[in-house]
């Protein structure tokens, strides 16, 4: 949709923009493989996307070395949108990212721990998936909130079975489960949260909720939980593009966009004409 | 993305570095991509930050912790966002 709405309307700099795509099926090595296919094969110009943290880590000094453009629109990783460029500016500064960092998305989430705090929920259980973006949060909040998490552990990006982890947020008598992760977990968790009857309230980042169907993926037993999100969900007005973009998307591919598909990467793209 | 000729990197980054750059778009407003290139997290200018999280989607209703958290809405100046679009 962006390449077409920027050819249609004539271009970058009267150039036609082409796309080449590639699915890094979330591996590292793919992600590798495809990143110098598209920097030596292609000859790209500028390389958009990356959703997850760990194959950005592999894949940006790749595209630096090259001194190519890598606008990332999802991966939220510090490292690479922000650490990395401090360091050293000369070799990163071909990077650019139009998506929050973890520091940001954790501001975010914190919030729901600080009102759960003063609603009495004193007891925290922090799951959280082993991905490179979650690290400064699980290690920040693991100190912040050390007297209150009475249960933690990181995941496989992979897992869908949560009932041992469920098992000792009841077990520990927890009342708040910070739930977090972008991986295959996401709509197996909250099934699984609801038919154990853990009683304790569902909260965090789970990129599946963001599907504007997920009441339905899941048999509504997403009730009472919540979520933070990056990009927004379909149907809410962040900008007053947003639901003239939600509905275009819709004509085109037959369904609203989870976060991700939609601004952050569409926005990516878009930003280009601007310059 | 490939363009029908060959771009000057180091001009794009400048380009891309300029302080007047204003783009809004689908899920927020970037004003100027600032000094390390992060344009929400790291620095972004007015912090005028995307919507909202946590709220009830079709089927579902709202549950009062819902209704309480999870809003980062600070400085967020498009109406009908956050809380009070929660409660209606």
């Amino acid at each position: 949709m962006a390449i077409k709405a920027i050819n249609d309307a004539g271009g970058l700099l009267g150039r036609k923009v082409e796309g080449i795509f590639y699915d890094n099926k979330a591996d590292p090595n793919e992600a590798k493989n495809a990143t110098e296919r598209l920097l030596y094969k292609d000859k790209v110009d500028v390389i958009l996307g990356f959703w997850r943290s760990d194959l950005v880590i592999v894949a940006q000094p790749l595209v630096m070395e090259a001194k190519k453009i890598l606008l990332i629109g999802g991966a939220s990783t510090p490292v690479a949108t922000l650490e990395r460029i401090k360091k050293d500016y000369k070799t990163n500064k071909y990077t650019f990212t139009t998506t929050v960092n973890t520091y940001l998305t954790m501001l975010s989430m914190e919030r729901g721990v600080i009102e759960a705090l003063k609603m009495d929920y004193k007891k925290i259980a922090l799951l959280v998936e082993k991905a490179a973006w979650c690290d400064p949060l699980f290690d920040e909040w693991s100190k912040k909130y050390a007297k209150n998490i009475v249960y933690s552990t990181r995941f496989s990006t992979t897992a869908t079975d949560f009932s041992v982890e469920f098992s000792q947020v009841q077990s520990q008598r927890c009342r708040y489960l910070a739930f977090i992760t972008t991986g295959k977990g996401g709509t197996p968790s909250v099934k699984q949260w609801y038919d154990m009857q853990i009683p304790a309230v569902y909260v965090g980042y789970n990129v599946d909720s963001q599907d504007p169907n997920f009441s339905q993926v899941t048999e509504g037993k997403t009730q009472g939980v919540a979520g933070s999100t990056v990009g927004g969900v379909a149907g809410w007005p962040i900008t007053p593009k947003s639901g003239k973009f939600y509905e275009d998307y819709k004509k085109v591919y037959g369904a609203y966009p989870i976060a991700y598909t939609n601004g952050v990467s569409y926005d990516a793209l878009m930003v280009w004409p601007m310059r | 993305m490939k363009l029908a000729g060959t771009v000057e990197t180091e001009a794009v980054v400048k380009s891309m570095e300029r302080k007047d750059l204003n783009y809004e778009g689908v899920c927020g407003v970037i004003e100027a991509f600032d000094e390390i290139h992060n344009p929400y997290g790291g620095g972004w200018k007015k912090r005028r930050i995307m919507g909202v999280g946590g709220l009830p989607m079709a089927g579902r209703k709202k549950s009062p912790l819902l209704a309480r958290s999870i809003f980062i809405r600070e400085k967020n100046d498009h109406p009908g966002l956050g809380q009070e679009a929660a409660e209606k």
